[in-house]
């Protein structure tokens, strides 16, 4: 499988009802999608670099969000990150602002997420 | 005072089937978003289990102000009639095709008397039986009651 590139959405978040919720907003603003209930799972479907962009939750079981953004900068410097987050300790702020990410604190509105997709996208796509 | 997790992430899954009946794409987006804010605030709510009651409390007021829009009367209302104009087209699908089966049923019954040898005749009112058993099954599912069997579906 590869990854689809430009304005896709690499979704992840292991908490079903708000990746459901999520995905289905983004859908309807007009962005493709791809949801993964973990890290591990995510990184283990090969994609262009750089493209699309990153919304990911930061506590999640087995490989956290931080550990996440940590393996995707390895790799890939310039694809958007957007955090989603319940619990934004320094850590957590800290590991945001090295990832050159975006931090998005739960609940958001959902207004914004689009926003910052919307901003993402148009960056990554050049 | 605030629901439950369960039940905002109820509200939040109703909300997501109601996107799907829905053609109107600012209805679309607007029924999507209310649904991610039931469900983070469902996420927060059972986390906030785990955390002081002073952060829960220090929240209460940004999630109730938050979760307005989706708990608006109007917009549940909306969002139950959707839904139940999809299950009054599927309860009458199935109505349909019990009725189909019950006609296929009395057909081969009318078709078995016609028949004086016994093999066919017996093969013939054992195959009606059968679409009679499923009639039963789908009436069953519509009316939320199995009917005997014997009894006629319709």
């Amino acid at each position: 499988l590869r990854l689809p590139p430009q304005s896709t959405v690499y979704l992840i978040d292991d908490h079903k009802p708000v990746r459901d919720a999520i995905r289905v907003l983004l859908e309807t603003e007009g962005f493709s999608v791809i949801d993964f209930a973990s890290a591990v799972e995510f990184l283990q479907c090969p994609r262009e670099i750089g493209y699309g962009c990153i919304v990911t939750d930061i506590q999640m079981p087995g490989m956290s969000g931080l550990q996440l953004i940590e393996a995707v900068r390895v790799r890939d410097k310039i694809i958007p990150i957007i955090v989603i987050t319940g619990h934004p300790v320094a850590a957590v702020r800290r590991a945001v602002e090295e990832a050159e990410a975006t931090l998005l604190v739960k609940p958001f509105a959902p207004a914004e997420l689009v926003a910052q997709v919307s901003n993402a996208l148009r960056g990554s796509m050049g | 005072m605030l629901p439950k997790p369960d039940e905002l992430r109820g509200l939040s899954e109703r909300f997501i089937q109601a996107v799907e009946k829905v053609t109107a794409i600012e209805l679309r987006k607007r029924l999507a978003a209310h649904a991610l804010t039931l469900a983070q605030v469902a996420e927060q709510l059972e986390r906030g289990d785990l955390l002081s009651a002073f952060v829960h409390n220090a929240n209460v007021e940004r999630y109730e102000r938050l979760l307005a829009g989706a708990l608006d009367e109007e917009t549940r209302a909306m969002v139950e009639r959707l839904l139940a104009e999809e299950d009054d087209v599927a309860l009458q699908k199935q109505r349909d095709q019990a009725k189909w089966w019950q006609m296929r049923a009395e057909e081969l019954r009318a078709t078995a008397n016609q028949f004086a040898e016994p093999s066919a005749h017996e093969m013939l009112l054992r195959a009606a039986a059968n679409y009679e058993q499923l009639a039963n099954h789908a009436e069953g599912l519509v009316t939320g009651k199995p009917k005997a069997r014997g009894e006629k579906a319709g």
